[in-house]
């Protein structure tokens, strides 16, 4: 038993299932953090609106990625306005190491 | 209880050994060398980093990727398409390997179709599928089933037809059933070939890869390939192509080479039985 375990294959893959489960851990524990203030702006049809601000400059991924997840209504800087995404789209962006910040945000009533 | 200790030490100072082996940094060397002559190259050439990226450059290209979540994101997406389409590929290969290898009504069925398709690569598939499925994870991933079923299939038609008759003969006089056979003679005896088949596929399937996801899709490492080339961001081309041979290397080394060792260590037996006749 003790051989199977010092397998390179065996200790490569437990190594990374440890290191994966490890990066998840850290990425719900951070990204509960990061929802924390747009929680109260839930409305009835479990839909928000917020701030998205990214830690990098966005490129085409990201704005696939915010489209994927609500209406993007603007984007100023590192910071996409979206309206309209449901709060598990929006708690699963918010686990990105990417994403520095939601924040509350009402959209213009035109 | 002394033994036991004595034993672990040597197998752990053995593990060790295995890192920092001389053959694992030849490799290292070498791979340093041809770092060295990229850089050296680029002022010689003379040419804009547009044609012809420096080192430096690509691994500032691929820093910003991995900040930007755009790489692990793409790595995760071509890891998981792969996977799932080696396994349908394989899982068929074997089936109608063993159903060809085995029957020999049904090899003279399917055996003119399967040449048939096999003379069309997946290549002439792609656009087709693309027409029929659209852009997506369909057509990636039958693409790479297609791509990883031929050789598994050839491969294990050759190893079941390469068990030697006497001990398809030694098995149904002690009375097994076709079945038993299959799971105790011949699926073990055409192990080695099955596997030299997907290591044959999964290469294949690997290069089949970067192309569907060229043409069939919106992430995964083939796509950082082609959306560099497009967008004059050759060095996120060249990431994309240094990590498509990392990965290769990891998961050749790391999974299909130890259990291929694994399998002919373990189920070899009818090869070297055969040997000895």
């Amino acid at each position: 038993m003790q051989r199977f375990f010092r397998h390179p294959t065996i200790l490569t893959t437990i190594t990374m299932v440890i290191l994966y489960a490890a990066f998840q851990l850290w990425s719900y524990r951070t990204g509960a953090a990061k929802f924390e203030p747009v929680a109260a702006t839930i409305r009835p049809d479990g839909r928000l609106s917020a701030e998205i601000v990214l830690k990098v400059a966005p490129e085409r991924f990201h704005i696939e990625m915010m489209q994927n997840a609500g209406r993007v209504v603007e984007i100023r800087g590192h910071s996409f306005y979206v309206a309209d995404i449901p709060t598990e789209s929006a708690r699963s962006i918010a686990r990105n190491y990417w994403v520095e910040a939601l924040r509350p945000w009402t959209p213009a009533k035109s | 209880m002394k033994t036991a200790a004595i034993n672990d030490r040597n197998s752990g100072i053995a593990s060790l050994r295995s890192l920092v082996s001389p053959r694992a940094w030849k490799g290292v060397l070498g791979l340093l060398g041809i770092l060295a002559l990229w850089q050296t190259s680029i002022p010689l050439i003379g040419v804009s980093e547009y044609f012809y990226p420096s080192p430096a450059a690509v691994a500032r290209a691929a820093i910003h990727l991995v900040k930007t979540g755009i790489l692990p994101a793409y790595i995760g997406d071509s890891l998981g398409r792969y996977l799932a389409g080696v396994s349908i590929g394989v899982t068929l290969g074997i089936l109608f390997g063993l159903l060809i290898g085995f029957s020999a009504g049904a090899s003279r069925m399917l055996s003119p179709i399967i040449n048939f398709f096999f003379a069309i690569v997946e290549v002439a598939w792609i656009p087709l599928f693309v027409l029929w499925w659209g852009y997506g994870l369909k057509v990636i991933l039958v693409a790479l089933s297609y791509i990883v079923f031929f050789p598994v299939l050839y491969n294990t038609i050759l190893g079941v037809r390469s068990v030697p008759q006497v001990l398809i003969n030694a098995a149904y006089s002690l009375g097994a059933t076709r079945l038993q056979l299959i799971q105790e003679v011949i699926l073990p005896a055409a192990l080695p070939s099955i596997f030299t088949g997907l290591r044959l596929g999964a290469g294949f399937a690997f290069r089949g890869l970067i192309f569907s996801e060229m043409i069939a899709a919106k992430s995964g490492v083939g796509y950082l390939i082609f959306e560099g080339a497009s967008n004059q961001q050759t060095d996120r081309t060249i990431v994309g192509m240094i990590v498509m041979g990392l990965l290769w290397l990891f998961i050749e080394r790391i999974y299909i080479r130890p259990l291929e060792a694994l399998t002919v260590d373990r189920w070899g037996l009818a090869t070297r039985a055969e040997d000895r006749e």
